[in-house]
């Protein structure tokens, strides 16, 4: 069995999600598929999957053009997709979930319950999972559920597995078992598409390793061939042109936040550093470093287990966002749209929502007032929208962002936290928000930024703290140090 | 800039906002053409004593709508508020305003108890005022004895004897409700504040905002909104009786819901509300004059609250396809 994919371009509403690139799956192989986000690895999947067709290009499957256009045309092509987020029902038993919408029927018409737990049991045999078929698919640990998840993708005749980083949210022990059982399979014949950003692991399974970014293909190497350096910089190419180098002549100013030993218990583990006035802190990390649970902790917006919190060198704990908003604490959420705006509401009512006793009196909101304060950051952030009156949904990505961050200025806050502050912005908003955070600093504001894009994170960042599954992996304290750097510390 | 939205948008937009007013004058013209008795000074008159009662428990589960909760417990409040404070007057001879007091009081507590429950320990609102209102309930048969409690002291009945440019005064307190509760939730903090909570309790939490005193709040309102509504309705009947307030939460509710107030939180006015509780008082009004067996007044009120389902659903696919 062989997958070729060539030519393919994607795009949605004129962003090219993919362009032009190519892919080789063959059975008995194993390829990992890496890349930044952003860099069209998930969207590739999807197109392999059914889910999305491609806009131009052509997927051979032995040698025969194929057109996936839905998902169950990808698994008649016996091809079978793992998402990240597990799809299984977690109140019925291992077996049930296995053969989900096909459960085995007896001569009577029912369910052969005995029947299906033993074959349950014959491919859970196969991948060497030692897990009962009768149980409840809740009582598993996450990493069982991953095994019933490729079970039930083996429970069908397939020649084609793909695998979204199966081991994101996997203890290392799972994890292990997880590559000698994708091992195992790719043995059996079957072709892996196996995608992750824990390089280790794809170097310890690799075959070939593909490298995508910004929706391009960038190049194919033989597994055993690939050094990590290679692969970084195959990964980050792109020069850090494009988003201006702040350089702040700073003398050290006031320490605001002091962090010691802060836990939360399958979160982050002995988290500590300090953030003083007028200086940006980068929190470095990939997806599930624990940075945004760190942020939530520092905010009072989750509890933490152990370790201590100084605000302007007194202790502080917490228990609800308006304690940390008390003491000069802000935050921009990770997402706008859950976390930042109350959609269906204007521009006027979310910039407001932080300061609602700012501008009332007796409890009575004064108009007036109020109204020269959203105008106010309204110009300033040049939010465009049509009125102030407007509904914020129906303002672009960029300008939602705006509101979320007028909010928070408008709190007037000695410190921000900045969580994800660009994503899904367009790069001219995207370049405003930076001056905006630019500007604020130099006024000896203190700023905590999270962010996925490593250049952001360089450019903006006076000191960098750097993320590994819960623990500080590392720190820099001057801006000269390199993308590559960070990204090795980060993905080791 | 203006100019730039669709027409359909703006016309839709009109519609939101006078739909109601046209459902309610299209009602009346053809009641006033089928029966001649239904424009009258003594109809009219008596059609607005009617919706006093079910305006003011309208106007509490306002709040709690708002928040994207609901309370079914308001009827039985309605009538606990009622049988005690009449207890403590009527049978211990408290002097009427400690009655009175006292009536306010257990409102307040079941909406704390109501807030509570649904904040502190997360159960669905409609669980926590289901139990909520059969324990009220309970307590009023135990109070009553299933019997009236009366007769009212003669310094309630004021309420409903005296008038002002030829309206009874109850009707005019009850205008005095509506201002409060409409000055509360959009001229105030709190009332911004329920409405965050209702569109995004996260985001609001996240941007500094108490949310589960907000909400408990919202129930206490409710609550208290339900006891006065027991001391109106005691006034109106003149005395407390076990079936008081039986099943008005679900006039309640549909009013709240046919005034545009939205199910899932975060939309809802007093003046959408005040015309929903005059729509579904109509309904009543309609039944009785045209002489159609009561049972219809039932069937229609589903009818109309299925509309304004519908009209509530529509807005929000809407409100999701523009962005």
């Amino acid at each position: 069995m062989e997958v070729i994919l060539k030519h393919i371009t994607k795009s949605f509403s004129g962003t090219k999600a993919l362009d032009d690139v190519e892919l080789h799956l063959k059975g008995g192989e194993i390829n990992c598929l890496v890349g930044e986000n952003g860099a069209g690895k998930s969207t590739v999947i999807k197109v392999l999957a059914g889910a999305h067709m491609p806009d131009s290009g052509e997927i051979r499957i032995d040698g025969k053009i194929t057109v996936l256009r839905n998902p169950r045309e990808s698994q008649m092509n016996k091809i079978a997709v793992i998402h990240q987020e597990l799809l299984l029902v977690p109140e019925v038993s291992v077996a049930e979930n296995i053969f989900l919408g096909d459960w085995p029927k007896g001569k009577t018409h029912f369910l052969d319950r005995k029947g299906m737990n033993e074959k349950a049991s014959g491919i859970l045999a196969r991948i060497g999972a030692n897990i009962n078929p009768r149980s409840i698919v809740s009582s598993l640990s996450t990493g069982e559920q991953q095994l019933v998840e490729i079970a039930k993708a083996l429970s069908k005749d397939i020649k084609v597995l793909i695998l979204d980083e199966p081991t994101a949210s996997l203890s290392e022990v799972d994890a292990n078992n997880l590559l000698r059982i994708v091992k195992e399979l790719k043995n059996q014949g079957i072709a892996v598409l196996y995608v992750s950003h824990r390089l280790e692991e794809v170097f310890a399974i690799a075959d070939k390793v593909t490298v995508f970014r910004d929706g391009k293909y960038i190049g194919c190497v033989p597994g055993q061939d690939a050094t990590k350096d290679e692969i970084v910089k195959m990964m980050v190419g792109r020069e850090a042109g494009n988003i201006e180098v702040r350089h702040r002549v700073k003398e050290k100013g006031k320490k605001v936040l002091e962090v010691n030993h802060l836990t939360s218990r399958g979160m982050f583990q002995d988290i500590s550093f300090d953030l003083y006035e007028g200086e940006v802190v980068g929190l470095a990390g990939l997806v599930g470093a624990g940075r945004t649970e760190i942020v939530r902790a520092l905010y009072g917006a989750d509890t933490y287990d152990s370790g201590e919190i100084l605000v302007n060198g007194k202790r502080r704990n917490f228990h609800h966002p308006a304690d940390a908003i008390r003491e000069g604490i802000s935050l921009v959420p990770e997402d706008r749209k859950t976390q930042g705006l109350v959609l269906g509401q204007s521009v006027e009512h979310n910039i407001q929502l932080g300061i609602l006793k700012k501008i009332s009196s007796y409890g009575m909101i004064q108009k007036k007032q109020g109204r020269a304060v959203v105008e106010d950051y309204r110009d300033k952030l040049r939010i465009k929208t049509v009125s102030v009156e407007t509904d914020v949904n129906s303002l672009s990505g960029g300008n939602q962002q705006k509101v979320v961050l007028a909010r928070s200025l408008a709190m007037d806050p000695r410190i921000l936290f900045l969580d994800e502050p660009t994503r899904g912005v367009d790069v001219g908003a995207r370049e405003e928000i930076h001056k905006l955070i630019d500007e604020a600093v130099k006024n000896r504001l203190a700023v905590l930024l999270v962010s996925s894009d490593i250049l952001e994170l360089l450019a903006l960042s006076d000191r960098i703290v750097v993320l590994r599954e819960g623990q500080i992996a590392g720190k820099f304290n001057d801006h000269k140090v390199s993308k590559e750097e960070v990204i090795k510390l980060a993905a080791n | 800039m203006q100019q730039i939205k669709t027409k359909s948008g703006q016309l839709g937009q009109i519609l939101d906002k006078m739909g109601l007013f046209l459902v309610l004058l299209v009602f009346i013209i053809v009641m006033s053409v089928l029966t001649p008795s239904f424009l009258t000074w003594n109809n009219l008159r008596n059609l607005l004593i009617q919706s006093t009662i079910l305006c003011t428990l309208s106007l509490g589960v306002t709040f709690v709508i708002i928040t994207g909760g609901i309370d079914l417990s308001v009827g039985s409040v309605e009538a606990v508020a009622s049988a005690i404070g009449m207890a403590l007057i009527v049978k211990t001879g408290f002097p009427p305003f400690v009655g009175v007091l006292v009536m306010l009081a257990v409102g307040i507590v079941f909406g704390i108890i109501n807030g509570s429950l649904v904040t502190q320990f997360r159960i669905p609102p409609m669980i926590v005022t289901l139990a909520t209102m059969s324990i009220a309930r309970g307590i009023v048969l135990v109070f009553t004895n299933s019997a009236n409690i009366g007769p009212v002291p003669r310094s309630f009945t004021v309420l409903t004897s005296s008038y002002v440019i030829g309206i009874p005064l109850i009707v005019w307190v009850v205008v005095i409700f509506c201002i409060i509760a409409w000055i509360c939730l959009s001229k105030t903090a709190f009332g911004r504040s329920v409405y965050a909570v209702g569109g995004s309790e996260l985001a609001a939490k996240l941007a500094g905002i108490r949310t589960k005193r907000i909400i408990i709040m919202a129930y206490m309102i409710s609550g208290l909104c339900a006891a006065i509504a027991g001391l109106l309705l005691t006034i109106r009947l003149e005395s407390a009786g076990p079936n008081a307030g039986d099943g008005v939460e679900m006039n309640a509710i549909a009013a709240v819901v046919v005034g545009g107030t939205s199910l899932s939180g975060g939309r809802g006015t007093v003046l959408g509300t005040v015309l929903g509780v005059i729509l579904i008082s109509l309904v009543s009004n309609a039944v009785n004059l045209l002489g159609v067996p009561p049972a219809w007044d039932k069937i229609v009120k589903g009818v109309v609250i299925i509309i304004a389902a519908l009209l509530d659903a529509n807005r929000n696919r809407i409100g999701k396809r523009s962005r």
